[in-house]
């Protein structure tokens, strides 16, 4: 296709907007209403995604030695570090253990003194690990090491948020899909109708000889134009509207709130991607919305 | 240039509309259609213009066998035929220019010389005043030449021009039929359907006459056939 003929079919598309402008002033309206939709639930899954995480990244699980030697302490302290669901690995020797036994203990200085003479308490390591999911493997993963006593892992801690996670997560899939056709659907009832308000014309451009492909072209140019304006003010909207809300949350002095605060996700963090997401949802519902339906409805 | 050969069409509500019917028209004939409403004349011109296909038989038009033409070889043929209503389907928000600039926009030909045709063809039906109208500040018979010089613009070898003057004064008739009279002078063969016995006695053309689905004559005018033919009396026959 030419570049002139291309010119006029973008011209041909950008028109068909502003003469059905009611219709494609609606049709934005409702794909905006629905990409606002998807926009929260993005950022609600994201929101809870860092909350659950940081939940996650407290857990502790700690590491009781056996009677080693300080090369075996090492060699495990290496194992660990190696491994890619563990961090913050930490020593603590039997003497740290001690102290900080009596700091929480009310840092009483003869109990303290008569215990050093025979230390009770053994060496450990305390580790996080990175996904809950995998707790239980990991766990299995350390408990076999040489030298290793026992783990004590916050199981059921484990099991809640990587809960939370899925539910979060399937929700999240589920709502954006069903809006997504919804979108579809509206994209569709605008085409059905430009077409139908076009057949004359189109029925004359049959006749003068138009290829299929050129009869489609201002139609596909409309669903695209439709599509980058919704995804665009949708944008700004769920910008604004997301930015006041975090502000009131930021402001609250509720402590429960405030304890997740510093959790919550700023605009400006995940702009990128929320604009890429609303691009190609936008983008697409038009180009996938005009090349199917108008295939179907104009026959041609 | 356009040939039938035992043509049949069976719509599928059982209507036979054509039955065996053959016929043959040279390169640069004039040539008038006539017949009853419901005679067949509508079926000729769908299947000459690939908008039906026929049942058996066979119909070549343009050096195009129809019935094998694929969809998509479509559009390549409908280039090479000028199309001309009865109704003119001109585009009501466009103006007489981008009417006819239309035509030859489909087929992707350059701006610089749809400046250069339009313009041209506009000055041969008489209109280049008229360029900026809108259609609807037309008369019939100034509409119906801008409907014209759409089907001229691309220089289709055939004309067919489905009752070209049914919504157009007597008087202005002529001059359309006139002017399709010119064009084929100038090489363009041209197919004419219509209704209006007086204007096709004052011309010496051939008539193929179409009745009960079936060629009932064809020949010179003769003026001798039967009164029933103009049924409608120049009126629509669009089915």
């Amino acid at each position: 296709m030419k570049t002139s003929s291309f010119k006029y079919l973008f011209k041909e598309g950008m028109k068909s907007i502003w003469k059905n402008r009611v219709m494609s002033f609606a049709s934005i309206g409702v794909l905006v209403a629905c990409m606002l939709l998807i926009g929260i639930a993005i950022l609600f899954t994201m929101n809870i995604n860092s909350i659950v995480g940081y939940v996650e990244e407290q857990n502790e699980v700690v590491l009781i030695l056996e009677d080693v030697d300080d090369s075996r302490i090492s060699e495990i302290e290496t194992t660990l570090n190696n491994m890619d669901n563990v961090f913050d690995v930490r020593f603590i020797s039997k003497e740290e253990g001690l102290i900080d036994q009596s700091e929480w203990m009310g840092g009483d200085e003869e109990l303290l003194e008569w215990l050093e003479e025979d230390n009770p308490l053994p060496d450990t390591f305390r580790l996080r690990v990175r996904d809950l999911s995998l707790l239980e493997a990991t766990q299995n993963q350390l408990a076999a090491l040489e030298g290793v006593e026992q783990v004590q892992a916050p199981q059921d801690v484990a099991q809640a948020v990587t809960g939370i996670k899925s539910v979060v997560y399937v929700g999240g899939i589920v709502i954006v899909g069903v809006l997504f056709v919804v979108s579809l659907l509206i994209i569709a009832n605008t085409i059905k109708i430009t077409v139908f308000n076009r057949r004359k014309e189109i029925n004359i451009m049959k006749f003068v000889g138009a290829t299929d492909g050129f009869i489609r072209m201002p139609f596909l140019i409309e669903g695209i134009m439709i599509g980058l304006i919704s995804s665009l003010l949708s944008f700004g909207l769920l910008w604004a509207l997301y930015s006041l809300l975090a502000n009131k949350i930021m402001e609250s002095t509720d402590s429960w709130i405030s304890a997740i605060a510093p959790n919550i996700l700023s605009f400006g963090d995940v702009w990128a991607s929320i604009l890429v997401i609303f691009l190609i949802i936008g983008v697409g519902i038009g180009t996938l919305g005009s090349m199917v339906f108008v295939r179907k409805h104009l026959k041609v | 240039m356009v040939e039938l050969q035992n043509v049949t069409k069976k719509y599928d509500n059982g209507t036979v509309a054509l039955r065996n019917v053959s016929l043959k028209i040279e390169k640069g004939e004039f040539v008038f259609i006539v017949g009853p409403s419901g005679a067949g004349k509508s079926t000729l011109l769908k299947l000459i213009t690939r908008e039906e296909i026929c049942n058996s038989g066979r119909v070549e038009v343009n050096g195009y066998n129809l019935s094998r033409l694929k969809r998509r070889q479509i559009p390549r043929f409908r280039r090479s035929l000028g199309m001309v209503f009865q109704d003119f389907r001109l585009i009501p928000n466009m103006n007489v220019y981008d009417n006819v600039a239309f035509a030859l926009r489909v087929t992707n030909v350059a701006d610089r010389d749809i400046r250069k045709r339009v313009p041209y063809i506009l000055g041969l039906v008489g209109l280049a005043s008229k360029a900026k109208a809108m259609p609807e500040q037309l008369s019939g018979g100034e509409q119906q030449r801008v409907a014209l010089a759409r089907s001229l613009v691309n220089n289709p070898p055939l004309l067919i021009a489905d009752e070209p003057t049914g919504n157009i004064d007597p008087q202005l008739s002529l001059e359309i039929v006139q002017l399709l009279m010119e064009i084929n002078r100038c090489g363009t063969t041209v197919l004419m359907v219509t209704h209006e016995h007086d204007l096709v006695s004052r011309f010496d053309k051939r008539v193929i006459t179409i009745d009960h689905g079936t060629v009932s004559n064809d020949g010179e005018y003769t003026g001798g056939y039967d009164e029933s033919i103009l049924v409608g009396g120049g009126f629509n026959e669009n089915e």
